[in-house]
């Protein structure tokens, strides 16, 4: 079934289209969720307090070509409330999952997962959204809802960030106007 | 940074698909009884507990506190007046009488009755001494299964009825796992009592049993029937016939990414079979990209009825052949 007919049905409550949609986007939720908290089971959590928040909100969705923004969005804000309670229990840097291999291009993919955990929450949220769902800056904008020069702003600074902790190896073109 | 090398680091962390699919259920399967809950529930009940249910009804949305703490846990305020299988195996003298007792914080709580029918157990509870609210407002708030996380619910609040001597609370849940062993113990373990607590979810248990539950006599049929639908396939296995319950075990298969499957069920009048049935999945496989999962729908009564007919859909509204199951 297409998508935009399961997004309708689901604003009309329809729990097992709702279902269905979740289901079409949950490798990105979950990788997602995976870059704000840096570990499995968090991730998990996030995914499934987005899943409970946005049933829960799905009637107020106005525009359905917006559901994925939207969805991101309460994701974004479930993925805050999980850091903020782990924050008062353990320090962020030992919740990032090490693996097991040697492999020396897994070590340098954790170091940048590693390196995205430890941002800023809008650094961290703009990059993910710019890299990883390749939106554009005035989609970032909506979500965040922030103006799009601070979009931008969030961005550079993230990169920069980024950059002082890899030190500086994977820095490339840039693709921000 | 290019976008290509944080897309590949971002594709390579591993993506649990059950456990992703398993938190997505989870979520939806809360919201939409947080949903439930919001409703009003003067239709589905009767009018003896009408009051009470308001008054639950409202206090969700009046106590900050209840508030929250109901959009984070399952909440079943299952009076005893709403457990028709409670009644029906009262009238039968078949519930065990039990005396478990713990104590704590100047609270006592007793395990008094206990019933395992085909697949619903049952637990009755009395509470004594300080407990602090308002007394129409009583929550007790357990765990079952010693949270077990292949368990679908395994913590849940229950409102407590006043009685005589302090308060009664009364638990009804579906056996989860596949077998039914005849003698079994439940780990039951209530963590708050009094008004709801929203560090309740964080805590352990403090009034904990292993309640003694027999299974009553049940009857268990061979089914072997079949509907199919292209990918989709059910064969119904087993009917469970207890005192009071009747549950029918089925094994559905699908392909992953498809869509899923319901089962509604009517009496030999046509008339739909509705009003606390649970549809529990008990295991999951998948291979070469079909999922097969081993079902059992429970229904907490025995249909005065010939047979049930369930009529299974896609939930794009294709229907599969229905399949009349004899009683």
């Amino acid at each position: 079934m297409k998508e935009a007919k399961l997004v309708k049905k689901a604003i009309k409550g329809n729990a097992k289209a709702f279902e269905e949609l979740l289901i079409l986007h949950s490798e990105r939720l979950y990788r997602t969720a995976y870059l704000y908290a840096g570990n499995r089971e968090d991730a998990l959590d996030i995914v499934q307090e987005t899943s409970c928040k946005a049933f829960l909100a799905i009637g107020q969705l106005k525009n359905e070509q917006y559901f994925l923004t939207w969805l991101t969005r309460i994701l974004i804000h479930c993925a805050y409330d999980v850091l903020k309670r782990r924050k008062k229990e353990t320090p962020v840097e030992k919740l990032v999952d090490l693996p097991s291999s040697n492999d020396h291009k897994v070590a340098d993919n954790l170091d940048l997962m590693e390196a995205i955990t430890q941002l800023k929450e809008q650094h961290r949220t703009a990059i993910i959204l710019f890299y990883y769902h390749d939106l554009p800056i005035s989609e970032i904008a909506r979500t965040m809802d922030a103006p799009e020069n601070t979009v931008k702003t969030y961005l550079q600074r993230g990169r920069k960030e980024l950059k002082t902790r890899l030190g500086g190896e994977h820095d490339g073109k840039e693709y921000v106007s | 940074m290019e976008k290509n090398m944080f897309h590949e680091s971002v594709n390579q962390i591993e993506v649990p698909e059950d456990d992703v699919l398993k938190a997505i259920k989870a979520g939806v399967s809360k919201g939409n009884k947080i949903k439930a809950k919001q409703k009003p529930r003067f239709k589905v009940i009767g009018a003896s507990v009408a009051a009470a249910a308001v008054l639950f009804v409202a206090s969700g949305f009046m106590v900050p506190s209840v508030g929250n703490v109901m959009a984070d846990i399952p909440f079943l305020a299952k009076l005893y007046e709403h457990d028709k299988v409670a009644g029906n195996l009262a009238s039968q003298q078949l519930i065990t009488e039990l005396n478990e007792k713990a104590a704590f914080d100047g609270i006592d709580v007793t395990v008094t009755e206990a019933y395992y029918d085909g697949a619903i157990i049952g637990v009755t509870f009395d509470v004594k001494g300080e407990v602090k609210g308002n007394e129409e407002e009583i929550y007790a708030f357990y765990e079952i299964f010693d949270r077990d996380p292949n368990i679908e619910e395994t913590m849940e609040l229950v409102k407590l009825v006043p009685s005589e001597s302090g308060y009664k609370g009364h638990v009804q849940l579906s056996y989860p796992r596949a077998e039914l062993p005849s003698e079994s113990t439940l780990p039951f373990n209530i963590i708050g009592i009094g008004e709801i607590n929203d560090s309740w979810k964080d805590e352990q248990g403090k009034w904990n049993f292993d309640v003694p539950i027999s299974q009553l006599p049940f009857e268990t049929a061979e089914l072997g029937q079949e509907s199919e639908l292209g990918d989709y396939k059910i064969t119904f296995e087993k009917l469970i016939t207890g005192k009071s319950s009747t549950a029918i075990e089925y094994t559905l298969s699908y392909p992953e990414a498809g869509q899923r499957v319901m089962l509604d069920l009517f009496d030999d009048k046509g008339k739909q079979i509705i009003g606390g049935n649970s549809d529990s999945k008990l295991e999951r496989k998948t291979d070469r990209g079909i999922v097969t999962e081993k079902r059992r729908i429970t229904i907490p009564k025995v249909p005065d009825s010939d047979f049930i007919e369930v009529q299974p859909a896609i939930d794009a509204g294709e229907k599969l052949d229905s399949v009349k199951i004899d009683l």
